[in-house]
């Protein structure tokens, strides 16, 4: 089906297939008519939820809720294949297969960053020792690798790639010789699309002032991501970069 | 310390913080569960939602940024896709009723921080009353039981076109008369 302003209503209550949705967010760009009506039925309808009567819920369900949100947090780290399939006869857990192989994924990339910047920095970093090389054994494509450069001539430097795992885009981003951080400070890496800054993941860097972090890139609709930055943040809660540039480049 | 905001919350929840998760679970248990009661009529039903919306936040599937406007009103959105995905995965039917306690006044005891919510939701069930019925229904049909613009368009038999225009015409009276009751469309954001 062709995405087309009649899908707004569908798209409004999120009953599009995962394709549709995509065509029509990128349809969402082009058309201002479907933006203004969206914002219209969301302005509409902000009310409703609370024409909902106030109730009591069930007893107990705070720690059964949370428990299976924990428990299901700590089913993956160790899951196999027919443990998988056993889940997913289960009733209800369709649509949280595909979380469990993305949570897997994380697991994953640390090593995938590791090979990856052993042939693109050429330094001999010893992460292959730490990691698991059985979680190696995963279908990943690079779509772009970068140097990181230093915004003044500082001896900082890092790389970062996007990578394509399965579906999935994940940022890797790895930096060597920063400054320590004070009290809640981090290093927030931002995607940059156009002027917009997207958050793309935080870290703080050991003691030797290396640093990674992997950020599964999971915002809605068509991105071009041009550039990415690492700014030096007061706390790992900023929307929109605070403070200066430390390392960036264009993608 | 001050108290910390949603927002603060949820980038703690990022950052696997099982309090964080724990503190916006009681602070919105009640309106998302009455929520998702109201939406599938069933309270196993509704557990079922709130386990696979904080499933979602504790894992970021959903992500949540300034941009898509305040936390609370992402929160209740995406409470209403995964209940409405639940409902479709009932496979029968959804079963329609206007649900009559709509145009009652509960008097149900309600604990102090959702006085607020009672008394829009009083202002509500008595703008929605005024609704025709075949406008009340198209709100039940549309925003509580996520039906689609094709499944609406046999249901109501109305041509594809003017399906959207009649939802529009329906939550716009709906504004209109909340509008003469003084009542609650300034906050609609809150
Ligand atoms: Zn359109």
């Amino acid at each position: 089906m062709k995405a087309t302003c009649e899908q707004l209503l569908d798209y409004f209550n999120g009953t599009l297939t995962e394709h549709e949705k995509v065509q029509f967010e990128a349809h969402l760009e082009s058309c201002e008519e479907c933006r203004e009506e969206l914002k219209e039925l969301e302005e509409l309808t902000g009310d409703l939820p609370y024409l909902s009567i106030p109730e009591e819920p069930p007893a107990g369900m705070k720690e059964r809720v949370l428990a299976s949100v924990f428990e299901d947090d700590r089913e993956e780290t160790n899951l196999n294949h027919a443990e998988m399939n056993d889940l997913t006869n289960q009733n209800k857990v369709t649509d949280l297969q595909s979380e469990r192989k993305s949570r897997q994924r994380k697991w994953v990339a640390p090593a995938l960053a590791a090979a990856l910047f052993l042939s693109l920095a050429g330094n001999v970093y010893n992460y292959m020792n730490e990691s698991n090389p059985e979680q190696t054994q995963e279908i990943a494509s690079l779509i772009k690798a970068v140097q990181l450069q230093p915004s003044e001539a500082e001896a900082s430097g890092g790389s970062a790639a996007l990578m394509n795992e399965n579906g999935r885009m994940n940022l890797i981003v790895q930096v060597n010789d920063v400054a320590d951080v004070d009290g809640d400070q981090v290093y927030q890496v931002w995607l940059l699309e156009g002027d917009t800054p997207y958050r793309a993941g935080s870290f703080t860097p050991n003691q030797q002032g290396n640093g990674e972090v992997t950020y599964e890139v999971d915002y809605e609709g068509e991105h071009k991501w041009d550039a990415v930055a690492i700014t030096l943040e007061p706390d790992d809660s900023s929307e929109t970069p605070k403070g200066k540039v430390v390392l960036s480049s264009g993608l | 310390m001050r108290e910390l905001n949603d927002a603060d919350l949820y980038v703690k929840v990022q950052a696997k913080d099982k309090e964080a998760l724990s503190l916006l679970y009681d602070r919105y248990e009640k309106l998302l569960y009455s929520f998702s009661y109201r939406i599938v009529k069933d309270g196993g039903l509704a557990e079922e939602i709130m386990q696979e919306v904080f499933i979602k936040l504790w894992k970021g599937k959903a992500q949540y940024s300034d941009d898509k406007g305040k936390f609370s009103s992402w929160l209740l959105t995406m409470t209403r896709h995964t209940a409405i995905d639940v409902l479709r995965r009932q496979s029968k039917e959804p079963d329609f009723e206007l649900d009559e306690r709509d145009s009652l006044h509960s008097d149900e005891d309600s604990v102090e921080d959702q006085v607020v919510w009672k008394e829009r939701g009083q202002v509500l069930r008595t703008a929605v009353s005024k609704l025709k019925d075949e406008q009340q229904k198209i709100i039940e049909m549309f925003y509580f039981k996520g039906m689609t613009h094709k499944k609406i368009s046999e249901e109501f038999d109305l041509p594809l076109g003017t399906v959207k225009g009649r939802i529009r015409l329906a939550l716009k009276h709906l504004k209109t008369s909340l509008g003469e009751k003084g009542g609650v469309s300034d906050e609609s954001n809150l």
